[in-house]
């Protein structure tokens, strides 16, 4: 059901046009007839006061002399007045003296004479006026004037008024309905231009102006609107186009620098594996005349025993010692080179086990000083076992290395878990390092100590390579003196990604 | 002299008494109403009166008829603001006085006498129920007809009279000569 409010426009305007022109027919018809009505009532009473009083005048004499044939003959001079269909002339005692009617005038003249005056009585007025002569009253006129002929001319005037109202209420709703396209037309062209303008996405259209009215006005402005809007459309498709562009350029230099990364990928993977051959070779190159320098050096110690003084044996044993610790050096770079060979596979690990297990072996190799290991609650890691032993083994072994010379070794172990990455650390209280070398301490065969303690530099290198490849990152801190403590971050067991990782 | 006038003054008183003694027919009632209408219904000149407030004469010359009745009719009434007055005159007296003069019947033989009386050309307006009044010299006659009472007028004897007479007066009476 359609409410009001959507009807269209025209229908709108032509209702209200049409409804207002009728109101005020109505009102002008109304009135006017009512006027007319009461107008008409009044000159009838008039006119009959006037016929009666011409009747009392001619009558006087008649009354006066009793000649009632004469009054009566006076009466019948009313034939010829149409709205008058009775009249009678009462003598002084209020008895019927003459007396006149139409043909068809049907009722009965009153009795006696009612007090002067007209009254609207039975559909027709009756008037009573006096006849006197001289002033003095001898008799009552009496005239009746029937309603029918006001009725008659009531009902034409309403016919004729409801004929007027519908015929002026006709050309008004037509005349409204030419009138109402002055303010339709140019609405719904405004209406037609902006669907259209939707339609066809064309910010080019414009609305036709017509006129200086409000609707003009609504017209100027919608096509200001469109000047604004067409400008914005052009410029943000120009944006569009150059984001778009932009957009290739960078996919095309994706492309390229995805192309690159895996040229670059399969160059260092080759030179990796270059470098891994290279260094296996080497290592057992190089181990070949160890093995003849130390074995040599052995038999020169045993069976030439008697001939060598203590000073050649010293020397031997220098030798050999050295050769030994080129050796324990080779296996080190060895270890070193196989580490990016083999692949990782993390899973859940108890970091504080592993370490208490490493503990206690070094402990069994340690006779001489106690190794206190205190450790936390550690969180769960998600790390390969065996690279990860390797790790703490190094860790650990340093710190008991790296010892003051007296006194239990205290090793403090703890961790964290920080937003899905595990930070460990291990905290000894040796013999600490100066923190200006704290970039070189995880290089490869860095050494910060020099030859007071062993070791080949290798290990913590090692440690950081282990680390990088699950992820983590490596930081160290020390004070000469104060020991050192070294960090490393791991993935968490609950936040782990499964992951290819390249070896 | 003496004893012949007081004769002739018995005669007469007696006469009037005579008259007046008899009360008023129901004709002459009716006919005392005619005068007094008629006196409604006629205009006299303004010379015709003395004054302003002169007042409206009746004269009833002859044997008066009406008894009580004209002056009872009459009693209390104007006529545009003159009062009306009753006068009995007896023959030879001056007739001028009157407006409306009526003639009895008692008056028939010497009616020549009371014409050349009252004048061709004076205002009075003679009325009587003579026979055939209106056309022997009087302004108007009162005649029976079937019982009624009706009148006739002398529209030429009004006018020389300087009369005006109501249209409606000469629609009711005949008119005569």
């Amino acid at each position: 059901m359609r409410t009001l409010r959507d009807l269209p426009i025209r229908v709108k305007l032509t209702a209200i046009i049409a409804l207002t022109c009728a109101v005020a027919l109505c009102l002008a018809t109304g009135t006017l007839m009512l006027l007319d009505a009461i107008y008409v009532r009044r000159s009838m009473v008039r006119d009959t006061k006037v016929i009666a009083d011409v009747i009392a005048r001619n009558s006087e004499a008649a009354l006066a002399f009793g000649d009632s044939e004469a009054a009566r003959r006076t009466l019948e001079s009313l034939q010829s007045e149409s709205h008058v269909a009775a009249a009678c002339v009462y003598d002084a005692a209020g008895n019927r003296f003459a007396e006149y009617a139409r043909a068809d005038h049907a009722g009965m003249f009153p009795a006696a004479p009612a007090a002067d005056g007209h009254r609207f009585a039975g559909g027709a007025l009756a008037h009573f006026g006096p006849i006197a002569m001289n002033g003095k009253r001898i008799g009552t006129i009496y005239v009746e004037a029937p309603l029918q002929r006001l009725r008659d001319r009531l009902r034409r005037q309403f016919a004729l008024g409801i004929l007027v109202l519908a015929a002026s209420l006709l050309v008004a709703i037509a005349a409204s309905r030419r009138m109402q396209k002055t303010i339709t037309e140019p609405l719904l062209a405004l209406t037609n231009t902006s669907r259209v303008i939707t339609e066809r996405g064309d910010f080019t259209v414009r609305a036709a102006r017509t006129g200086n009215d409000e609707i003009g006005a609504l017209t100027a402005a919608f096509n200001q609107m469109l000047d604004v809007l067409a400008e914005r459309d052009a410029s943000l498709r120009e944006e569009i186009a150059e984001r778009e562009r932009a957009q290739e350029r960078i996919a095309e230099l994706n492309a390229r620098l995805e192309t690159r990364v895996l040229e670059r990928t399969a160059q260092l993977e080759r030179a990796n594996q270059e470098l891994e051959a290279f260094t296996y070779s080497v290592s057992h190159d190089l181990r070949a005349p160890l093995r003849a320098v130390d074995g040599y050096a052995r038999l020169l110690e045993e069976d030439h025993a008697p001939v060598l003084d203590d000073d050649a044996r010293r020397l031997l044993s220098v030798v050999r010692d050295e050769a030994r610790r080129m050796g324990t050096l080779i296996d080190d770079l060895l270890a070193f080179s196989r580490l990016s060979r083999q692949p990782l596979r993390p899973a859940p690990l108890q970091i504080g086990r592993m370490a208490e297990e490493i503990v206690r072996e070094l402990q069994r190799t340690q006779s001489d000083r106690v190794i206190e290991l205190h450790a936390g609650d550690l969180p769960l890691a998600f790390a390969d076992a065996a690279t990860m032993r390797q790790v703490l083994v190094n860790l650990l072994s340093n710190a008991v290395k790296y010892a003051k010379r007296k006194g239990p070794i205290r090793i403090e172990l703890g961790g964290r878990l920080d937003d899905g990455m595990c930070t460990y650390w291990v905290r000894d209280h040796g013999v600490g390092f100066d923190m200006r070398y704290v970039d070189k301490i995880f290089g490869v065969f860095q050494r910060l100590h020099g030859d007071e303690f062993e070791g080949t530099g290798v290990g913590l290198a090692i440690v950081e390579r282990i680390v990088a490849r699950h992820g983590g990152t490596v930081r160290a801190e020390g004070a000469p003196g104060e020991g050192a403590c070294f960090h490393f971050t791991l993935p968490a067991a609950e936040n782990a990604i499964l992951q290819e990782v390249s070896p | 002299m003496v004893a012949r006038a007081l004769a002739v003054a018995v005669v007469c008183i007696t006469l009037a008494r005579a008259a007046h003694a008899a009360p008023p027919s129901a004709e002459y009632r009716l006919k005392a109403v005619f005068l007094f209408n008629f006196a409604n219904f006629v205009q006299w000149p303004a010379h015709a009166f003395a004054s302003a407030d002169a007042p409206l004469v009746i004269c009833v010359l002859g044997d008066d008829p009406f008894g009580e009745a004209l002056d009872e009719t009459v009693a209390g009434e104007s006529i545009d603001r003159r009062h009306l007055a009753v006068r009995r005159v007896m023959r030879g007296e001056p007739l001028e006085q009157c407006h409306l003069l009526f003639v009895s019947r008692s008056e028939t033989q010497r009616l020549d006498e009371v014409f050349r009386g009252v004048g061709e050309t004076t205002h009075v307006l003679t009325v009587s129920d003579i026979d055939r009044f209106a056309s022997r010299g009087g302004t108007i006659g009162l005649f029976l007809d079937r019982n009624r009472v009706r009148f006739e007028i002398s529209l030429n004897d009004a006018r020389r009279r300087g009369l005006e007479l109501s249209s409606q007066l000469l629609t009711l009476g005949r008119i005569v000569e």
